[in-house]
């Protein structure tokens, strides 16, 4: 409880991630057309790579931008057009570009802000194929010292799946996106979901179309209004680039108005600053939107809306592996029968037919200190006939009643053995069901399954249940008599009732029959008869003794041993990212509250 | 083969497909009792339904192919489509996507109820009669965000024969449309289409141009020589003043289809579609089939061993109760012994020590106690022979079975399920066979057998095998009786002899009944030890005996039930096997007999992959 207030909002973003990142790992790519896995890698990357950004340092200057589409769309061509430069290389494979490039005016500005991939200081040739990214200095300064822009690797391509999760880093990091689509493009299911997962997010998007034939300009920008951006389309600025030679494309004036627009869009959003103006020499009316949370307060928006999105959407992946988690569930209650089975098993094969000789021997020295010293060995002598019958029936009454037939341990290791196979059958049956069934049988395949471990767990555990079994046994035995024995006043009491019985029969008897033969029957049997009745009354309070005691040892097992065994059996190797997921997803809202604190406090909000 | 065969070559393969079809839709319906991985279960499934659709094809009585275009959206299929046609066949526009309906170019000879219904929603009919024996078929793309259409493209595709694979420089290697080549190519001859390849020429040289890419990522699948077209479509439908390309091949496109493709080549295209297609079904049949092999002996010496072992684990413990209960059954065991004793020195003992076990001393007065060793327990009626052994046994089987074998049934039924998966029988089959033994009250059988191994081990007693019990068996008839009557008769005669020969006028007396008596006291008190040195005085013979008889039994027993069992459930499963291997094999024939019969076209190997 304690570690779980303590933590503090970057760890809780930490946790946060871990828990997404463990999430994706459920989704696997079904059909083609199954993308389940993107959205919660996304929400992953902008909690690792924006939203932690702005804990540390919610002024951060810098401006991300991304620019992400489909291959062969021209995100290296816009990128190009925004640099005002041939920084990027464009060329006409699609799917040639494998990481992601940063272009900045100082390599430094951008060293350390995707955690998951490596910085390359230097232009690295775009078709290598590796988890870094390389920095690019710009050598015009055509565009705001704070401006970053970014391009990356497609989205579409048959290799793409080996470097989308890069895109996603890029896209997480992004104060803005730019969504390059072509005439070809711009339907695509492939990257609208990425431009979707953008805007649901909250992050500044800008629309960028290419290749678009002059005369199908308003034809196809209405469709792409329509079909992509739906009601969002009025929020939402649209670049049209017509198709142009490779020539024109490489001419910054030719490029240029494009380029004014694309600035002038990410200006809306960022807000002026004077080094921006000054630089990119835009007209001043972009400055007159000041903004009521401060400088950045376009970034605190941001987050807010990060927030509501991750918020919007937990429910949706909770409910996705809602399955998964009822099968942990089921196999919890499985686990649980089966230790309730092994319980019922040990008390019926076990503890039923336990003696607990102790007890015998508890009764032999309660009745002994009941008697009063010197008087007893002459009522001995009187309650011969007690004696003897006594002896005759203690014989008949134990005959025919033996001990268990196994040892403790052994009942219980069979009970457990024979529970552990009906359990691997259960999961065999089961595995077809969810991929926790399967990925637990798998854990538990015939020639790795855990029975010797568990045995062995059993026993160790059982030595040290042994231990307190003994003690606790004994205390119950011994608490028999040593109550009385602590107790001489109550002792005393109870030797004084029963001798003046005994007393008193005699003399009774010897006062009204007078003393002649039959006194020598009469006496003998009136004190067997005394005798009988303490007996009987002290047999009934040890055998509830010794029920008690059998009760607590069964629950010492139950406790000691079979627990333990219990959670061994429980928490396989094989389900630990679901035990993690379960946790996970009982405190994920706790942590984005803490995450949400924390920026709260760095906004001013 | 020409066209005149063609009907030859349908009756031939089209009834052999159909009923390789059927078979294989009557294996997948039936129960199975085996476990068999579910995706490959689907895909023999989708494969059966591939061989009932091919079926259905070749009984067409003309020759014919579906040609499929598929590509992503904007690559200009129905732009190519139109200038094949040279007339606007299917809508183009600039909006995405733009086909939602297929749209199908038939000749119009054509008849159309053999065409399969999912490409018939918007049928063109043209009079070319070069394309005469080709269904062309425009269809809706894959990769936009309207989802219908990509299901309706991979309904259509199954039914195509001739794939035309179309591309543009930005789309010629979506994942989206690779994944839908991945699935079809293995049993559908495919050809590339590289459209607005005039966007291609004017781009700079930076990485590999678009074709040779698509090129690399084709041999990557196995077409090392890939039939391929350079096209640009919309030139041809537009004819703009812009010279055309260079190395535009739609010309080679056209002719290609209309001229090249001609009947021995569809024929042959059908030919190798169905030859892969039974590959596909021969490879996955027999994945399947060996996915579910066992091996019986092995199995039966796994569960013989377990059964064995649970037995002795169970005696064991029986040993162990009969252990603790050893001074009762020595008790009983001696009051037995005695009661094959005749002579009253044994009566006497048999007073005095009480058979613990049995109905106690009363028994001594019922005088006609019959001997269970002799002829005479022939003439009285066995339980009465057995009334003190039915104590024990009741004593036995009541407080040992109710008590300790409660589990028995379910110990043995887990630990076979544990040793079956070992063997590499799943639980589940296992579990399926054992199932009908699950209800089986092993409590009665148990206590059945316990009382039976009682029985003879007592019965034993009296009719042992070593010289120990024959001498004691028969000293115990001939010793007590006999001796003391004849000890008796000669005190008797010696008395006689006295009386009237040796000291004449000695009247008997006191003490002459005396001397008859003390020599047949001491012989029936001599004969009695004797006897009693030689019989069985402890229960530890006992005890090993019913063990002995309880092990024997049981196991013969229960290796028979079980045996019976698991030969049930591996017989079910190897003749569910047998029957996949049979369509196997049926697949295997018809394979070859279409490779005898059909043509080396060179050319077509370039529309499919090597494998």
């Amino acid at each position: 409880m304690n570690g779980r207030n303590t933590l503090s909002p970057a760890e809780a973003a930490q946790e946060y991630v871990r828990l997404l990142e463990l999430i994706s790992q459920f989704f696997d790519k079904s059909s083609p057309r199954e993308f389940t896995r993107e959205p919660i890698l996304y929400a992953a990357a902008v909690v690792r790579n924006y939203l932690l950004r702005c804990l540390e340092e919610p002024q951060s200057p810098w401006q991300h931008v991304a620019v992400i589409g489909g291959g062969g769309a021209g995100k290296s061509t816009v990128v190009n057009i925004l640099l005002g430069e041939r920084l990027a290389e464009a060329n006409p494979q699609a799917g040639y570009t494998r990481h992601p490039s940063a272009f900045c005016e100082q390599v430094d500005h951008c060293r350390h802000v995707l955690p998951r991939l490596r910085p390359i200081p230097n232009p690295v040739p775009a078709d290598v194929d590796d988890d870094i990214y390389d920095i690019r200095c710009r050598t015009q300064g055509r565009l705001p010292t704070t401006l970053i822009i970014w391009d990356t690797p497609d989205v579409t391509t048959i290799h793409a799946a080996h470097y989308t999760h890069r895109v996603l880093e890029v896209l997480g990091l992004a104060d803005a996106v730019i969504y390059v689509a072509s005439a070809q493009r711009y339907n695509d299911v492939v990257p609208s979901l990425y431009f979707s997962l953008c805007r649901q997010s909250g992050k500044p998007t800008i629309a960028c179309l290419t290749k678009i034939p002059e005369r199908e300009t308003e034809n196809i920008l209405c469709d792409f209004q329509e079909k992509i951006l739906g009601p969002a389309s009025a929020h939402i600025p649209c670049i049209v680039i017509p198709y142009m030679s490779a020539d024109a494309l490489c001419n910054p004036d030719i490029t240029q108005p494009y380029r004014q627009q694309l600035l002038q869009a990410l200006e809306k959003w960022f807000g002026a600053t004077e080094e921006s103006r000054g630089n990119s020499g835009l007209t001043a009316h972009a400055s007159a939107a000041p903004h009521k949370e401060g400088a950045y307060g376009w970034r605190g928006k941001t987050c807010r809306q990060i927030l509501q999105y991750l918020a919007n959407s937990e429910a949706h992946w909770r409910n996705l592996l809602q399955p998964e988690l009822v099968a942990l569930q089921q196999w919890r209650q499985l686990v649980q029968q089966c230790h309730q089975a092994i319980l019922q098993r040990y008390r019926q094969e076990f503890l039923a037919a336990e003696r607990l000789p102790i007890f015998d021997e508890a009764m032999v020295r309660l009745l002994e200190i009941l008697e009063v010293p010197i008087v007893s060995n002459v009522l001995a002598i009187l309650r011969l006939p007690w004696t003897l019958l006594g002896s005759l029936l203690g014989k008949a009454r134990t005959a025919g009643r033996g001990g268990p037939l196994q040892q403790e341990q052994e009942s219980l290791e069979n009970a457990v053995r024979t529970a552990l196979g009906q359990l691997w059958y259960e999961v065999q049956r089961r595995q077809h069901d969810s991929a926790f069934w399967m990925r637990l049988r798998q854990g538990l395949d015939p020639n790795s399954r855990p029975d010797a471990q568990i045995l062995s767990l059993l026993r160790t555990r059982f030595a040290a249940y042994e231990r307190a079994r003994n003690d606790c046994i004994e205390t119950i035995a011994r608490s028999i008599y040593a109550d009385l024995e602590s107790r001489p006043m109550a002792l005393n009491a109870l030797r004084g009732i029963k001798l003046s019985l005994e007393l008193g029969s005699i003399g009774g008897i010897l006062l009204t029959a007078g003393i002649n033969v039959w006194d020598f029957v009469l006496v003998p049997l009136a004190t067997s008869a005394i005798q009988a009745i303490a007996e009987v009354l002290s047999q009934g309070y040890v055998v509830a003794q010794r029920e008690a005691a059998k009760q607590m040892q069964w629950q010492l097992v139950a406790q000691h041993v079979l627990e333990p065994v219990q959670q061994a059996i429980f928490a396989q190797e094989a389900i630990r990212d679901w035990l993690r997921l379960e946790k996970g997803f009982a405190e994920m809202a706790r942590w984005r509250e803490k995450l949400a604190h924390g920026l709260s406090s760095g906004y001013g909000v | 083969m020409t066209e005149e065969r063609w009907s030859g070559f349908v009756q031939e393969v089209a009834e052999e497909t159909r009923r390789l079809a059927e078979l294989s839709a009557r294996w997948l319906q039936r129960p199975h009792r085996w476990p068999y991985d579910a995706q490959q279960l689907r895909s023999f499934q989708e494969l059966s339904q591939e061989l009932q659709r091919v079926a259905s094809r070749l009984a067409s009585e003309e020759i014919f192919a579906i040609v499929v275009f598929m590509g992503g959206t904007g690559v200009g299929k129905s732009t190519l489509l139109n200038a094949l046609a040279g007339e606007p066949i299917s809508e183009t526009s600039s909006r995405r996507p733009t086909t939602n309906v297929p749209v199908c170019y038939i000749h119009q000879a054509m008849p159309r109820d053999k065409l399969p219904a999912p490409i018939l929603q918007n049928v063109k009919t043209h009079a070319h009669d070069a394309l005469r024996q080709k269904v062309l078929v425009d269809t809706p793309d894959m990769d936009t965000t309207k989802e219908e259409n990509w299901r309706l493209l991979e309904k259509i595709l199954e039914h195509a024969d001739i794939v035309l694979y179309v591309g543009s420089p930005e789309k010629y290697h979506d994942d989206l449309g690779w994944q839908l080549f991945g699935k079809f190519s293995k049993h559908k001859a495919f050809a590339f289409i590289l459209n607005r390849w005039d966007e291609c020429a004017d781009r700079e040289k930076i990485g590999k141009a678009p074709d040779e890419d698509w090129l690399a990522d084709l041999r990557r699948e196995g077409y090392t020589n890939p039939r391929t077209f350079r096209t640009s479509a919309k030139w041809w439908l537009e004819k703009p003043t812009k010279e055309l390309p260079q190395g535009e091949q739609f010309q080679d496109f056209k002719r290609w289809l209309e001229a090249e493709l001609a009947s021995k080549e569809l024929i042959a295209i059908h030919q190798k579609n169905l030859a892969s297609l039974l590959h596909e079904v021969i490879q996955c049949g027999e994945k399947l089939a060996d996915s579910a092999t066992l091996s019986r002996d092995n199995l039966w010496r796994a569960w013989d061993q377990v059964i064995r072992e649970k037995i002795d684990e169970y005696l064991a413990r029986c040993m162990r109760f009969l252990q603790e209960r050893q001074a009762d059954l020595d008790k009983f065991v001696r009051a037995e012994s005695l009661q094959g004793i005749p002579g009253w020195w044994a009566s006497v003992s048999r007073l005095v020590r009480k058979p613990a076990l049995g109905q106690g001393a009363l028994s001594w007065f019922r005088l006609k106690r019959p001997r269970p060793n002799g002829r005479e327990s022939t003439s009285t009626p066995d339980e009465e022979a057995n009334l003190s052994s039915r104590d024990l046994e009741e004593k036995l089987t009541r407080h040992f079975g109710e008590d300790y074998l409660r589990y028995f049934g379910e110990d043995l039924r887990t630990s076979l399920l544990v040793a079956s998966e070992t063997q590499g029988l799943p639980a589940v089959v296992a579990e399926a066979a054992l199932r009908e033994l699950a209800d089986r009250n092993w409590l009665v059988f148990w206590k059945e057998q316990m009382r039976s191994a009682t029985q003879e081990a007592l019965a034993n007693l009296w009719q042992p095998t070593g010289w120990k019990g024959r001498l004691r068996n028969l000293l115990a008839r001939w010793l007590p009786g006999r001796l003391c009557w004849l000890t008796g008769f000669a005190g008797l005669c010696v008395l006689m002899y006295r009386m009237f020969f040796a000291a004449t006028g000695h009247s008997p007396g006191l003490w002459d009944v005396f001397y008859i008596l003390l020599p047949f006291f001491l012989a029936e008190w001599l004969s009695f030890r004797i006897v009693w040195w030689l019989s069985p005085r402890n229960g530890q013979a006992v005890a090993s005996l019913i063990r002995e008889r309880l092990q024997e039994r049981a196991r013969e027993h229960f290796a028979l039930l079980y045996r019976r069992v698991l030969d049930n459930a591996v017989n079910q499963v190897e003749q569910e096997v047998a029957e996949l291997r049979n369509i196997v094999r049926a697949a295997q024939d018809l394979r070859k007999r279409i490779q005898a019969h059909s043509q080396a076209v060179e050319e077509l190997t370039r529309l499919y992959a090597a494998r």
